[in-house]
């Protein structure tokens, strides 16, 4: 399939200063009143009927959260956030009447997923990707759970997994990314409203990919999901996450907390494909995406794989990390972060060697377009024990106009003598000769440079599931609209 | 020492405490430190190094003399002695158009330009160790040259240490066109055959270069201070259209060391070489910092540090490659590789690129690991016993850094030198 030619007709077809998904659906929401105190803790709960367990653990991480300090070694630069000025519960009104198929889900919402190109029916039919839809907090639908339970799989919103299968949630809750561990995820710990949860079971492969589709709606809501995913010794999952949001003026925050654990022989692969709304040209709006996404690789030959495409947000601060504990297990991270007019990201991994021939890749692209600043940041460590590891890392940035930045902080920490860290990066600006070269074939300057960015992306966009390819093969193109020429 | 004991007790009886602009900097410097103290492990840039250790050695005195001078380690260079502290050589003839003398000397023969020139690099003023060697140093060299002076004798600078807090404080001026070699050689007494081991001292050097256009400057610094010492030494050099700085950092001795090099390429065409080696056993740390800015369009700079490390050594490597707003046409380069000869033996790397241009062609790459197994099975295929293959693996590994010094005879002291570390 030619990529070139689809992304040309994308480009064109979308014009330079309109985001795509820039529109609000009208569907009146439940609204917890704005601030954060311990009331707002308990109402959460209390509005998911939790058990005590939960609330106890979400107070213990907003008595944590009081006494910490925001991050600010990231390199972004954004005006201070007001806790206490957002909401930080929102649900639609349709939840009371808890919709048992999509007939019964609010046709408003059906909609909107149309608008953003992700017909729920369709999906069922022509993907066969199981859906668990998060619209602001609450999940309203989800699909193919028979015939995922017939393999044994929960794929289910974790709330109603701390309901249904409390023995693993509360084994596993909080087991990667504890409540203490940092700023956001701790105030996530204490404030999170839904997300997905998934369990497969001992030696399973999931018959199908499965995906969540984020959207936030809500001004002024925070969106804190938490994923907790678990694979069993033996068992393989794909799983693919996509996210839209509508345009607004007010800032809006996020931060999610995203947890892997797998057992001896396990495999997860984690795609993300993020495409929030980055703000205007003038750096006026878009999302503050502050997510802490990390894998426990617990058991032996375990394997973990990270894909993320960041084209979107305002502010991305993002570092999926491995902790390689299983002796062989490995771990992996494919990463393109575009950015654009006064977009910033700071993004990368954290490679922790622990266990005995581990192994990790890491292939990050950088885009850097505008006024824009993308920062690569990853720690890999060689712990004592770990012993015959090793690591590859290959970072490299591209820079589209000379108003823009592209940065590299690398951490390379080696404990042990036989393992061997790899590291390189570079950083150059789009050829002009290839962009030459293109254009005297008479492409446009656009579609050019679309072909010349997909291609410096490659590596990573393979990695993506089918079904994730092709979108991100766009995004990559319509990301970088008007930024040549 | 708070500001007040320092200018009460201690700065009136410093060398050219009589000249007021001196005097400023000197209190300025000394406000500065005593505002923010030692830096601790929680600032970005010493989250690697430690400095506790030497909190309560930074105001001890230099007591007694570094003891029997060892002979130069360069044929015909021009020659300073500083021996714990005290500027120990006599007058020597020198070219026309250079001036090599003490910093005390200088604060008499020529204080118009230590004014004009001392302090004048933001890399020195804003960072706490360099204030703190600003306020209490006593001496260093100065090294003047005319412009279009080409200095054919190496400079050979020798710091002797035995005891007590050593603040070195260094001057290089090169004026327009001109060329000059300079050794700064820290030893410690210890080092010198027939001493006994001196104790724990603390040095904590500055040199700041300003090579003016189209000057050239090869500074090769060797460390081998006393086992139990600690090193700190920073420099700071700015490069002014189409001057080439060419520094090697070889750093063997001292149970801490802290090596910092910050170049600012200010003119088009400037050039700058950062090479080092550090060879490190029992539990030495040496953590080498490099800030490469590029301030001007059109700069080009390379760098290569390697390491050996043994036994529960511990290797630092911080390098960042800058590249401001505007400044296109840069080419950067930044290679750190450290093979690793103990189970304890620990390195940390943070190559950084931050760049904010856009015709620019930048890298960095980082290696670290043990000898590569294959090329040793393969030498000892060949019948070559596994120490002398392994001795052969490092030697090579090394010497793609050595063979970048373009200085023939200060190669060879080097060379010697790595060889003897490798063999003991």
């Amino acid at each position: 399939m030619s990529y070139s030619a689809d992304t040309a007709d994308q480009v064109s077809a979308i014009s330079g200063d309109k985001y795509k998904y820039g529109f609000v659906t009208d569907i009146e929401s439940e609204l917890a009143p704005k601030g954060l105190n311990e009331d707002i803790v308990r109402f959460i709960s209390a509005k998911k009927d939790e058990p005590d367990w939960l609330l106890k653990w979400r107070l213990r991480a907003y008595e944590r959260w009081l006494t910490m300090e925001e991050p600010t070694w990231g390199k972004v630069a954004y005006p201070e956030i007001d806790f206490q000025d957002a909401h930080y519960y929102a649900a639609p009104k349709s939840k009371d009447d808890g919709p048992k198929s999509l007939d019964e889900v609010d046709p408003e919402l059906l909609r909107t997923y149309e608008k953003l190109g992700i017909p729920l029916h369709e999906q069922q039919m022509l993907a066969g990707v199981a859906v668990d839809a998060v619209f602001d907090s609450v999940s309203v639908a989800t699909t193919f759970r028979k015939e995922l339970a017939k393999a044994g799989v929960i794929f289910c919103p974790i709330s109603e997994a701390v309901k249904e299968h409390p023995e693993l949630v509360q084994k596993y809750l909080g087991s990667v990314v504890p409540y203490s561990d940092n700023f956001y995820a701790t105030l996530n710990s204490a404030v999170f409203t839904d997300g997905s949860f998934v369990y497969i079971p001992k030696g399973v492969r999931c018959p199908m990919e499965l995906s969540t589709y984020f959207r936030i709606n809500e001004a002024n809501t925070g969106q804190f999901e938490r994923t907790l995913i678990i694979a069993d010794e033996g068992s393989y999952v794909s799983y693919l996450e996509g996210c839209t949001a509508p345009q607004r003026d007010e800032n809006q925050l996020h931060a999610a907390v995203v947890e892997l654990v797998l057992l001896d022989n396990a495999e997860i692969k984690y795609s993300t494909v993020q495409n929030w709304y980055p703000g205007d040209e003038h750096g006026n709006g878009g999302i503050y995406n502050f997510v802490t996404k990390r894998a426990a690789c617990r058991g032996r030959n375990s394997k973990v794989s990270w894909t993320q495409v960041e084209t979107g947000s305002a502010i991305t601060w993002k570092y999926p990390s491995c902790i390689l504990q299983g002796d062989n297990s490995v771990g992996e991270f494919y990463s393109v972060a575009i950015t654009n007019n006064m977009q910033q990201a700071d993004t990368g991994t954290k490679m922790i060697h622990i266990g005995k021939n581990t192994s990790s890749t890491i292939i990050a692209k950088g885009i850097s377009a505008g006024r824009s600043q993308s920062t690569y940041r990853g720690l890999v460590r060689m712990q004592p024990g770990a012993a015959g590891s090793r690591n590859y890392t290959q970072c490299d940035s591209l820079l589209i106009g000379d108003k823009c930045g592209a940065h590299t902080v690398p951490y390379i920490e080696n404990r042990n003598r036989t393992a061997q860290i790899e590291h390189e990066a570079t950083t150059a600006k789009i050829s002009e000769d290839q962009l030459f070269y293109c254009r005297q074939r008479g492409l446009t300057d656009e579609e050019a440079l679309g072909m010349i960015v997909n291609g410096f992306c490659k590596k990573v966009l393979q990695e993506l599931p089918m079904e994730f390819a092709v979108e991100a093969q766009k995004l990559v193109a319509i990301s970088l609209e008007g930024s040549v020429g | 020492m708070t500001p007040d004991i320092y200018n009460a007790e201690y700065a009136p009886n410093l060398p050219g405490s009589s000249l007021p602009w001196l005097a400023d900097l000197r209190s300025d410097a000394a406000a500065r430190f005593a505002a923010t103290g030692l830096p601790n492990r929680k600032v970005e840039e010493w989250r690697y190094t430690d400095l506790r250790d030497i909190k309560d050695r930074l105001y001890l005195e230099q007591i007694g003399d570094g003891g029997k001078i060892p002979p130069a380690l360069l044929p015909n260079s021009l020659r300073l002695v500083f021996s714990n502290g005290n500027l120990v050589t006599g007058e020597q003839e020198l070219p026309p158009g250079v001036r090599l003398l003490g910093m005390a000397q200088a604060m008499i023969a020529a204080p118009e330009i230590l004014a004009d020139h001392l302090g004048r690099s933001d890399a020195v003023r804003e960072m706490p160790l360099p204030s703190l060697n600003q306020a209490m140093s006593r001496d260093g060299y100065v090294l003047i040259l005319e412009a279009g002076i080409t200095l054919e004798r190496p400079v050979e600078i020798l710091f002797l240490n035995q005891s007590g807090a050593s603040y070195p404080r260094n001057l290089v001026l090169a004026g327009a066109g001109s060329t000059a070699t300079i050794v700064e050689h820290y030893l410690g007494a210890d080092n010198v055959p027939g001493k006994s081991p001196s104790d724990s001292y603390v040095l904590n050097a500055v040199t700041e270069i300003h090579a003016e256009a189209g000057a050239t400057i090869r500074r090769y610094k060797i460390q081998r201070e006393a086992a139990a010492a600690s090193h700190i030494a920073t420099v700071a050099t700015q490069l002014a259209d189409n001057a080439r700085f060419e520094n090697f950092d070889l750093n063997l001795g001292g149970k801490l060391a802290r090596s910092e090099v910050h170049v600012a390429l200010q003119g088009a065409e400037a050039a700058a070489i950062l090479n080092g080696i550090y060879l490190l056993r029992d539990k030495q740390h040496c953590d080498n910092v490099i800030h490469m800015d590029h301030v001007a369009g059109a700069t080009n700079s390379q760098q290569d540090y390697r390491g050996l490390l043994d036994d529960h050594s511990h290797g630092v490597f911080q390098g960042k490659i800058s590249v401001r707003p505007d400044a296109q046409g840069i080419e950067g380069h930044q290679l750190n590789k450290t093979l690793l000869l103990s189970d304890k033996a620990e390195i940390d790397s943070k190559p950084e690129l931050e760049i904010l241009a856009d015709d620019v062609k930048c890298s960095h790459g980082a290696t670290a690991g043990e000898l590569d197994e294959t090329g040793l099975f393969y030498l000892r295929s060949r019948g070559i016993p596994e120490w002398e293959a392994r001795r052969l693996l490092m030697a090579a590994f090394l010497a793609q850094t050595l063979e970048k010094i373009s200085d023939g005879d200060v190669r060879a002291v080097m060379d010697g030198m790595v060889a003897e570390w490798m063999g003991s």
